[in-house]
């Protein structure tokens, strides 16, 4: 089928010569006009009618019926009867042509600087002064898959770093390169992932994040500034601010981490690769101009031995159920869609998932824009995505509607006045019912086309009817025909196709090798009906499956409510100065604990429309506590929790890094835990910026971070930062004993002074300004935002608090020293294994201590720690807290608490409050939560048994009132993942069995973060 | 209580003098380890050995130079811990410190009972929440090494060993391995090499078994010496497997290799298995119960119910505690066997599981392991249940009759600072 000797059908093969090239073959104007006639043409999306095209050296000259064309005299036609003809696609994420940055070997130890000494941005992840047409040349290969899936066109990047540079928009036949530039910059691209570069900084996704939101704010310097130094990063950044910026995912939660940056920057982007984006539920966010989806769906996984098959994570069970529906989501949701096909994807792939999509709701005219018109537009490319007068014509014929028809071919792609043949779309199609003649001998020859031709021979007995299957080949207009009669053996054919395909007429041997004259007459067909578009039977498509909150094993089929509810025959641990009530009751409402005490009446706290709405719930026997608060977690994070490049790397925040589909996050709820606060890991002095969370498992990302926390920061000292466990590569970077880490304070600190004081100038300045400058229209001078110098100084004006990872003696005494010398109070140290040597100075500093109940002997500065820490620390007035630092352990805070009985005697209500109100009192939300407090947000938790107890089992857990743990709904939504589990491997067993390509078992865990975990 | 101990200590040399002469703890509650428990009990203890257990009733007080009051306390069989390297570690991130991983894959020749440090700090704090003896175990490689049983008061190795070289350790090749390709930290994918890694174990074997059947030695292969003990029964295989897979795999090799001792370390699947393990009379040390579930999709409180679903079905089990910071959690024993209970375990068969069956899987439950005459004398004695950090409070650690000094290190450290700051 692939022989390419068609070119000599059109003619005159473009080649324009190009005026800056020498060129020394006579000159081919190609002065020849095409016409393309009878074809279902798809001009734009939605409209679609048999129609006629001209065209004139690449460029179409009109489309219209055929009596409405003049048609010039050297006008070569072609029929396309009954094939369709769509305008070239447009794919917009494609590394097509672009030659990758040249592998460079990572070196051994740190590398703090960029690799080349370049007037460039200081990170080898920012580079948006890369120009991809710089980088571009053709490749043969890759642009005939491409025309293959039907585009034509390319918006090339480099696919490399977090700031890539700008995009080109190419056409994918074979030209020279000057003549396949559509477009030479398009977009900025953008994305979450540093690539080829070995610089140390970012090492983490949170990294990526707060290096492109600093370069974004020195850009806006350089701008309006007169630097004395030239980087032409940034310039390329102003020069190109106006240009779409297209952002890469690939994870369902990067959307909302880069509509963290869209707003803070008041900048739109164009998701790219978001396959997940039905998994935002109700809220796509905001400043998302358009998204470029990816028409790839994943392949059914092998789900027949059940050992292998229990690797497979739920949430790719359910995102395979729900892949395809997701551009139908996009069109629902009225954003702008473009489709993306991809380098790697093959072909069939593509015109399946094509038609998958549109059998999973999406509209064959959004389909057809989100190819074409609307990457058009965004390109800003006026004349591509549509067939009309005007425009290039770069289009493909198919031998059917490719949104619709399973058969539905590509036959030739045209780009740039060349043809690109893959079937003859001017052959003669040869199905229809013929009248076959051997010899004078009469039968019946039925012909159908599907990706090849079927043919039957029918034998009509006396009393029945035979059917044997043949053979037959078309090579031009030559035909070959072979069968078994059941009777006279195998007759070899071949002839000729005549008289518009009414005759085939020639010579062929029989079984016994003697000549035979046979012919094959058409007979007359029904009409058919006419094929003007593409008519999918819309209510046909099934419905979308539910969403899940998350979208994986546990996750809500909807998010449980808050309800009135009032608790009865509890023992209630206040952690507050009612201590702890017998037989007491507790009224929740609204999300917030509306009363405590003997006896309640709800009604007296409800309005008169709502009295009697009140649940009671006797739990007789049980214990209710506040929620336990976790000062020290880094479970729910995505990829990293050090951003381990830097000394200090106060500018990253937590909080742009969340899963919230973290199973870890629902294991902590089946234990308790309400709030916690990720933390920044300590592989260096000066960590990130903290997240504090509730646990509100299933809601979207924003509504995880607790919205009335106070801003914290990570710190930390010890051999983590002055990476004595790091191997012997790392000897090089300050600071490496705990004399240098306390520079490293001093020095900062002393910078974040200078930084405030400059900004409190420039601000005092502005001011001035506003004044002055009413009239002109100068842009306002930016200042140099530094984001970490930023943090520093919110610690030195105590709008930021510390929690420090501490261990020994001297390094806590001395960060006492520093904090004290700079005005401000070190918060809280955690860890604080040695806190027990100097809980006076921590007293009289006001330091609070978040530790652990009896971790010891990991390494070497943890060889002090005792037991007995955090009663002794207690019993010196020091505010103290246990904490997990672990995923699994954060299960077990109440037993941990416990152990301070244990050693130490510490009181059983004192023990309770280190998991409750004191981590609330150091993180500054004690006002909110952490007591049962009438006001105080509902977040409580009901116990089977005393809750310091080994014996106590968390039967429901509720955050804001809200139950988001319950053990008897957790054991029915276990059987739930279950029995949707088998149906999901049934359906996937099943599409196996019918051909479809499987994918192997798999299982991805839940990277399991401590304070020294340094890999993604 | 300190204070009580303190002045029991004082008199040590008194009492070991007397011991001869016998001491009896009357008014507890006997957990005898048996899977049964004795209220209003008390128990003798002479000349190394259990002389009285029962009620108060039944106990001639007089025969007994000291009595102590239990004050309806607790009394348990010392807790045995399995498959640890405690005492081969002391702290973890100062390489000089370590000594449990030998390299090589095959190995069963190395000792753990060498390396075993008497003195380590990790021994004494474990000593002080109950725990009397540890089976210490090498890491590393598929064969591990030989493991021994000690008791966790002694002056060196030797003195310390209760059973040297009673087992072998192994890991069975995993099911899964981590893919390699970019971006997929933390996926895992069917191992393809899996079969290939249980045969190359099962050339071993059958090459060790060939070995042993010859009772004289003529070119030495100190691999096949140490295996010998395996095939005549003397010795116990211990083969870590979790995934449902590969302890299948484990019961079929333990068949086909006929070797008689066999024991699953980790067992996360086992309850899949019970009936099989049970005819194939192999044992399994549950996987530290205060782990996370192996799938997200498991229940939350997977691990935290394992135990009491072996219990349940028959198969014999004890408790070990592999993973990070192991030596240290050997103290946390205790609590771990404590969330077993709450999630469904018998609290009786829980003592039983860390102390009797532990005794009978370690081949010395002749000796130790229970509360019943003529046994050792390792006993714990604590003020409230040992399994609840709320309560747990010992009082005492008879080792061979012996009352053990539990103070610790750290506790000498909180007396330091208590002292100071004048508390």
């Amino acid at each position: 089928m692939k022989r390419l000797f068609i070119l000599f059908l059109l003619a005159a093969q473009t080649a324009y010569g190009q005026e800056e090239f020498p060129y020394n073959d006579p000159l081919q104007n190609d002065a020849v006009y095409t016409l393309f006639e009878n074809a279902v043409v798809h001009q734009e999306p939605g409209v679609a009618d048999t129609l006629s095209l001209l065209t004139y050296q690449g460029k179409v000259i009109s489309c219209a019926k055929s009596e409405e064309i003049s048609i010039p005299e050297n006008t070569r036609r072609f029929d396309l009867k009954n094939k369709h003809l769509y305008p070239s696609f447009i794919e917009m994420n494609s590394a097509y042509g672009i030659d990758p940055l040249p592998a460079k070997k990572p070196k051994k130890g740190p590398q703090t600087e960029p690799r080349e000494n370049l007037a460039t941005y200081w990170n080898d992840a920012i580079h948006p002064e890369m120009v991809a047409l710089n980088r571009f040349s053709p490749n043969s290969e890759l642009a005939a898959k491409y025309r293959k899936k039907g585009f034509g066109y390319t918006l090339s990047h480099l696919q490399d770093g977090v700031a890539r540079g700008s995009s080109v928009l190419v056409h994918t036949g074979d030209e020279k390169a000057n003549k396949a530039v559509v477009k030479s910059e398009v977009g900025m691209h953008y994305s979450l992932r540093k690539g080829s570069s070995h610089q140390d900084y970012p090492s983490s996704m949170m990294g990526c994040i707060a290096l492109l939101r600093q370069s974004f704010y020195d850009a806006k310097w350089y701008e309006t500034n007169s630097p004395e130094s030239v980087n032409y990063s940034l310039e390329a950044y102003n020069q190109k601010a106006a240009l779409p910026k297209f952002f890469a995912v690939d994870n369902a939660y990067d959307v909302n981490r880069i509509e963290r940056l869209g707003s803070e920057f008041d900048e739109s982007f164009i998701i790219v690769g978001d396959g997940k984006a039905y998994q935002q539920g109700m809220n796509y966010p905001e400043h998302v101009e358009a998204i470029v989806a990816p028409l790839s769906f994943p392949h059914p996984i092998d789900m027949s031995d059940p050992d292998l098959a229990r690797l497979v994570n739920q949430s790719d069970l359910l995102h395979w159920k729900r892949a395809p529906y997701n551009p139908f989501y996009i069109q629902e949701k009225e954003i702008d869609l473009m489709l993306s096909s991809g380098d790697d994807q093959k072909e069939n792939d593509f015109w399946e998932n094509l038609r998958m999509a549109v059998a999973h709701g999406l509209d064959p005219d959004t389909a057809l824009a989100a190819l074409t018109t609307t990457p058009a537009r965004i390109t800003g490319v006026q004349n591509i995505g549509k067939l009309k007068e005007g425009y290039q014509a770069n289009f493909f014929i198919a031998s059917g509607d490719v949104f619709s028809d399973p058969n539905a071919e590509i036959l030739s792609h045209q780009i740039g006045g060349k043809a690109y043949m893959y079937d003859d779309p001017y052959k003669t199609d040869l199905s229809g019912t013929y009248t076959l003649n051997i010899n004078d001998n009469y039968r019946i020859l039925e012909v159908k086309k599907g990706k090849t031709y079927k043919a039957q021979v029918v034998l009509e007995g006396a009393t029945d009817t035979t059917r044997v299957s043949a053979t037959l080949a078309q090579i031009g207009s030559d035909v070959s025909l072979q069968f078994v009669d059941p009777e006279l053996g195998r007759f070899r054919l071949s002839g000729t196709v005549i008289s518009n395909n009414r005759i085939w007429d020639g010579i062929g041997k029989d079984v016994e090798g003697k000549d035979l004259v046979w012919s094959a007459i058409r007979r007359k067909e029904k009409a058919k009906a006419n094929v003007d578009s593409a008519v999918v039977e819309r209510d046909s498509i099934p419905k979308p499956p539910r969403m899940k909150f998350p979208l994986s094993a546990y996750g809500f089929d909807s998010i449980p409510k808050a309800v009135c509810t009032l608790f009865k025959n509890a023992t209630i641990w206040t952690s507050d100065s009612l201590g702890k009530i017998e037989n007491g009751q507790l009224l929740i409402l609204d999300g917030k604990i509306a009363a405590i005490g003997r006896s309640i009446n709800p009604d007296e706290h409800l309005g008169k429309k709502e009295k009697g709405s009140c649940v009671t719930r006797d739990v007789k026997g049980a214990h209710i506590t506040p929620g336990i608060i976790d000062e020290h977690s880094h479970i729910g994070l995505h990829r990293g929790v050090n951003e381990s490049g830097q000394t200090s790397s106060a500018e990253v925040r937590i909080s742009d890094a969340l899963n919230p589909s973290d199973i870890n996050l629902y294991r902590q709820l089946s234990g308790g835990v309400t709030t916690s606060q990720l933390l920044h890991g300590s592989a260096n002095p000066i960590g990130g910026q903290s997240a504090i969370i509730k646990l509100r498992w299933g809601q979207p990302y924003e509504m995880m971070l607790m919205e009335e926390a106070a801003p914290f920061i990570k710190f930390a000292l010890g051999e983590n930062v002055k990476q004595s466990n790091w191997g012997d590569a790392y000897r090089s970077r300050f600071p490496q004993t705990r004399m240098g880490v306390e520079q490293v304070f001093y020095d900062m600190f002393y910078r974040a002074k200078a930084y405030a004081e400059n900004k409190a100038i420039y601000e005092a300045g502005q001011a001035n300004q506003k004044k002055k400058r009413r009239k002109s229209s100068d842009k306002e001078r930016a200042f140099e935002v530094d984001l970490e110098l930023e943090a520093l100084s919110e610690i030195l004006n105590e709008e930021r608090f510390i929690t420090c990872h501490s261990y020994v003696q001297s390094e806590i005494n001395m960060l006492m020293h520093v904090a004290d010398s700079m005005g401000f109070t070190l918060n809280t140290f955690t860890h604080i294994l040695e806190g027990y040597k100097v809980a006076d100075k921590m007293k009289t500093h006001g330091a609070a201590a978040s530790t652990f109940s009896d971790w010891w002997a990991y390494k070497y500065e943890v060889n002090d720690a005792i037991p007995f820490n955090a009663s002794l620390l207690t019993e010196m007035g020091v505010l103290t807290s246990i904490n997990s630092d672990d995923a699994e352990m954060g299960r077990r805070l109440n037993q941990e608490a416990a152990k301070a009985i244990k050693y130490g005697g510490m009181s059983e209500e004192d023990a309770l409050k280190m998991v409750t109100i004191n981590p609330a009192k150091m993180l500054h939300i004690d006002e909110y939560v952490g007591s049962i407090h009438v006001g105080k947000h509902a977040d409580i938790v009901i116990w089977s048994d005393h809750p310091l107890s080994v014996y106590s089992k968390v039967e429901t857990t509720y955050i804001d009132g809200i139950p988001y743990f319950d053990r008897a709904r957790s054991a029915k939504l276990h059987q739930r993942d279950e029995t949707e589990r088998a149906a999901i491997a049934n359906e996937m067993l099943e599409q196996i069995k019918n051909g479809a390509p499987a994918r192997k078992p798999q299982q991805k865990e839940e990277p399991h973060y401590h304070c020294d975990t340094l890999h993604q | 209580m300190k204070r009580f101990l303190f002045l029991l200590l004082l008199l040590s040399p008194l009492l070991n003098s007397a011991q001869d002469s016998g001491v009896l703890i009357t008014n507890v509650t006997l957990h005898t380890g048996t899977g049964t428990a004795i209220e209003y009990g008390a128990i003798g203890m002479r000349n190394g050995k259990i002389d009285y257990v029962g009620k108060v009733a039944g106990a001639v007080q007089a025969n007994y130079t000291e009595v102590i009051d239990g004050k309806g306390g607790d009394v348990y069989p010392g807790l045995i811990a399995m498959n640890t390297s405690l005492g081969l570690n002391e702290i973890f991130a100062v390489r000089a410190t370590n000594d449990y991983r030998e390299t090589g894959s095959y190995k069963p020749n190395v000792r753990s009972i060498i390396a075993y440090n008497a003195e380590s700090q990790i021994v004494e704090t474990s000593l002080a929440n109950g725990v009397v003896m540890a089976q210490v175990c090498p890491r590393g490689g598929v064969i591990k090494g030989s493991s021994s049983l000690v008791k966790l008061d002694a002056w060196n190795w030797e003195d310390a060993a209760v059973r040297m070289d009673e087992g072998i350790h192994m890991d069975w090749p995993r099911m899964v391995k981590r893919s390699k390709e970019p971006n997929t930290a933390n996926v895992w994918i069917p191992d393809e090499e899996f079969d290939a890694k249980i045969e190359e174990i099962r050339t071993f074997f059958e090459n060790a078994r060939s070995y042993s059947n010859r009772s004289t030695t003529i070119d030495r292969d100190v691999r096949f010496e140490a295996m010998r003990g395996l095939f005549s029964g003397e010795k116990r295989l211990y083969i870590s497997a979790n995934n449902i897979k590969e302890i299948r795999g484990v019961i079929g090799f333990k068949r086909d290799m006929d070797i008689d001792k066999v024991t699953i370390v980790g067992g996360n699947d086992a309850w899949m298995a019970s009936d099989l393990l049970r005819e194939n009379d192999i044992s399994v040390l549950v996987g530290r119960v205060h782990r996370l579930p192996k799938y997200a999709e498991d229940p939350v409180d997977a691990p935290f119910s394992l135990p009491a679903k072996l219990s349940k079905a028959g198969v014999k089990f004890s408790f070990e505690l592999n993973g990070d910071m192991e030596p240290i959690q050997n103290r946390n024993l205790p609590f771990n066997i404590g969330t077993a209970i709450a999630y469904g375990l018998d609290y009786e068969k829980a003592v039983k599981a860390a102390t009797l069956t532990a005794a009978e899987i370690l081949g010395v439950s002749d000796r130790t392991g229970s509360l019943q005459v003529g046994k050792d004398a390792n006993v714990i004695w604590s003020s409230g249940d040992l399994f609840d950090m709320r309560t747990s409070l010992i009082q005492g650690v008879w080792l061979d009759g012996k009352l053990c000094d539990i103070t610790t290190r750290q506790e000498e450290l909180y007396q330091k600072y208590k002292n100071k700051y004048g508390l």
